[in-house]
């Protein structure tokens, strides 16, 4: 089985994000990026089907700018084995936009499952894996929290879902997009860092594929979140109970 | 007491100090809990006028003041004594950021300022703290000050010393010594804060000093390094430090049985080790170097690194992670009973014989004594604590400390080391450091005391 691993180069999880002045969007100069955390997972899962020798490729597939690159790297020290770029300058992709250059590549390497994080937590769209399986018209297992291959050749998913857990069986190709729970990935050790530099990375330059990407929505404006209000100290116990009954009514 | 103390209280307002020894008593004991005192009373000045007040009232009546930031001391240097008719002076009221620059690049700061909030109050400048250490959440400036504390950041800033333009403290005798100033340059003869950084509040009270402060940079690599030897590990240092130089900014070193006592903590924790000693270096990207990921992968690719078992991390979130176990170490070693701490300091090329000869002759000292060894290699820092696991009676517990401790500081003395690197004297190490300096060198110190504090009456017992 071949995977597909798609991988999005996003401002760190830890960075305290700042809204540009003019609020067009957020300040991306000289701020930490790394590799989604969810996307990670995916990579994780990959390379832990791979090691169990149930996935025999895996190719980490991310779109942006070269920058990028440096992402894929991450994927491909964490054990994957090639990667490819597929570069797109100066546009602001939205998940319709990324599913489609998705689908032309899926078309290229015909995998026989494509995984990716549920969600990108920069914008939190939580689109693309959907729109890859009606693009692609593969079945789709959405939140994955456990994943286990048949002898048939087909997938159990354990789905996180309100309330519980749904498990589901998928043929495969099929698209899968992983939750936290998941796998814990690994650390990146120094000696798959240096293999990772050796490894192929392919890339395709987005208007070479005659795709229409352009946005299809208009941002009007970026703005921070309110600013919490300070708390405030009570005198004593009955004051407390109080405000929280009359004023906060939560009891 | 307190009918001595009465017309002092009436000039004060009611909430700057407190009677009720229930009280009292959480403001006497260390944070190890290895000092229990005394106090009479706890004043919680508001502002300086205050201080100056309670410091004049006390030297007329001779008065001996214990000055208490935030009771973080790991010598017992922030505790008064058993029923000595001490009292404590509390900073934590005294906590205003008087003023940010960030054209000079400086902050002034009360003495209770709590490090974390001073940290947390520029960040929105883009600026930080010379200063990082283990317990920023509640220690105070003007602690960090006359303790001249160390910590994670030393390596990239330089000491607390090196950090200071300007103190304003409270002298014994209530009089005010101002010199706060944002200068960089100011020779004018003897340099009177210098004594004051690293006093251990034995001559005045800091209530605010003039800080330098450095833009922050956007973004950090945490490796782990192990190795099986702590011979490798200073070869190690020598390749790293040469390739990566003045990039930098934190390189730790602990020893296996200090990393699986963070377990204890959480079971969770995943560790991403194997061998004895694990190094965590910081890499700091303070040249805004593109693609810095790109930048130090390169390097390490350039030089004969094939050897070394390296993990690199992959986001800020296993920077934060790297950290945390790095950070941990002191919070798991305190759940452990019979932990003798040593904070020494040795030259980094003898650090090797130091460590091998200490735990050998510690071992045949006992079988059942285990090393809890981590500090900041780069600054020559160790952490050398002793873990007896057995249980032991008072007298037992002194006997074996007093061997452990001759152990220790006999390797250190012989290896021309400091028996105190950054934790200071205060009342564990007071009898060490007569047989560590020189008569002369504690004459001179008993001098200089004199002078600031005639009376004896600030934080006695305490470094001499």
């Amino acid at each position: 089985m071949k995977a597909l691993v798609c991988v999005k180069r996003v401002i760190d999880y830890n960075v305290k994000i700042r809204v540009k002045s003019d609020k067009t969007g957020v300040e991306t100069d000289n701020v930490k990026m790394s590799m989604n955390p969810f996307d990670e997972i995916a990579v994780e899962e990959a390379v832990r089907l791979k090691e169990n020798g149930l996935v025999s490729e895996i190719v980490i597939l991310s779109i942006g700018q070269d920058s990028s690159q440096e992402t894929i790297r991450t994927g491909l020290a964490m054990g994957a084995d090639r990667g490819i770029l597929v570069k797109v300058d100066d546009i602001l992709l939205e998940p319709l936009g990324v599913g489609k250059i998705i689908k032309e590549v899926c078309e290229k390497e015909n995998p026989e499952m494509i995984i990716m994080g549920k969600q990108a937590i920069d914008d939190d769209c939580n689109q693309t894996g959907q729109i890859v399986a009606t693009l692609t018209n593969y079945p789709q297992a959405t939140f994955a929290s456990e994943l286990k291959k048949n002898e048939d050749g087909t997938l159990n998913v354990t789905r996180e879902v309100d309330g519980g857990l749904e498990t589901i069986k998928v043929k495969i190709p099929c698209v899968v997009t992983t939750d936290l729970r998941l796998n814990e990935p690994r650390y990146a050790s120094l000696p798959n860092i240096m293999k990772a530099k050796q490894k192929k990375i392919e890339t395709i330059e987005s208007k070479d594929l005659n795709l229409d990407i352009s946005p299809r929505l208009e941002v009007l404006e970026v703005n921070d979140p309110p600013e919490r209000k300070a708390g405030i100290k009570v005198p004593d116990v009955s004051n407390l109970v109080e405000k929280l009954k009359n004023e906060a009514k939560v009891i | 007491m307190n009918k001595i103390l009465k017309p002092l209280l009436k000039t004060l307002n009611k909430n700057e100090f407190c009677t009720e020894q229930g009280i009292i008593k959480n403001y006497c004991i260390d944070w190890r809990g290895k000092f229990k005192g005394t106090a009479e009373i706890l004043f919680f000045p508001k502002n300086v006028k205050s201080v100056v007040k309670i410091m004049k009232f006390c030297f007329k009546n001779s008065i001996s003041i214990v000055p208490q930031g935030g009771n973080t001391s790991l010598v017992g240097g922030s505790v008064p004594r058993v029923n000595k008719g001490e009292v404590i002076i509390n900073l934590s009221k005294l906590n205003k950021i008087r003023e940010i620059d960030p054209i000079s690049n400086t902050v002034t700061l009360e003495g209770g300022c709590i490090l974390q909030d001073a940290s947390d109050k520029l960040e929105p400048f883009g600026l930080e703290m010379p200063i990082s250490i283990g317990s920023k959440g509640s220690c105070q400036i003007g602690g960090n000050i006359a303790t001249n504390a160390g910590g994670l950041n030393v390596i990239k800033y330089g000491s607390i010393r090196s950090n200071i333009l300007g103190i304003e403290a409270v002298l014994p005798n209530g009089e005010l010594h101002n010199d706060l100033k944002t200068i960089k340059k100011n020779n004018t003869g003897f340099d009177l804060k210098q004594l004051l950084i690293g006093s251990e509040g034995t001559l005045g009270i800091i209530t605010a000093a003039t800080l330098k402060i450095y833009k922050k940079p956007s973004e950090r690599i945490v490796l782990i390094l192990s190795t099986d030897k702590i011979n490798e590990t200073l070869e190690a240092y020598k390749t790293i430090t040469k390739n990566f130089g003045e990039l930098i900014s934190a390189f730790e070193l602990m020893n296996k049985f200090s990393v699986n006592l963070i377990k204890k903590l959480d079971n969770k924790l995943k560790l991403p080790f194997s061998g004895n000693y694990y190094c965590l270096i910081e890499l700091t990207n303070f040249l805004d170097i593109k693609n810095f990921n790109n930048f130090i992968i390169d390097k390490f690719g350039e030089v004969s690194f094939k050897k070394m078992k390296i993990i690199i991390a992959k986001s800020e979130s296993e920077n934060k992670i790297f950290w945390r176990i790095r950070e941990e170490i002191p919070l798991a070693e305190k759940l452990l009973k019979n932990v003798i701490q040593h904070d020494v300091s040795l030259p980094l090329n003898l650090i090797d014989k130091f460590i091998e000869k200490s735990s050998s002759s510690l071992k045949k000292l006992d079988p059942k004594i285990f090393i809890i060894n981590f500090g900041h290699l780069g600054d020559n820092n160790l952490h050398f604590n002793v873990f007896v696991d057995k249980i032991l009676d008072n007298k037992e517990y002194k006997k074996i400390q007093k061997n452990i401790n001759k152990i220790v500081f006999s390797n250190v003395i012989k290896y021309n080391g400091s028996i105190s690197a950054e934790h200071g004297i205060g009342q564990l190490r007071r009898k060490e450091l007569k047989k560590f300096k020189s008569d002369d060198e504690i004459k001179k110190m008993v001098q200089i005391k004199k002078i600031f504090d005639p009376k004896g009456i600030m934080n006695p017992g305490k470094i001499i």
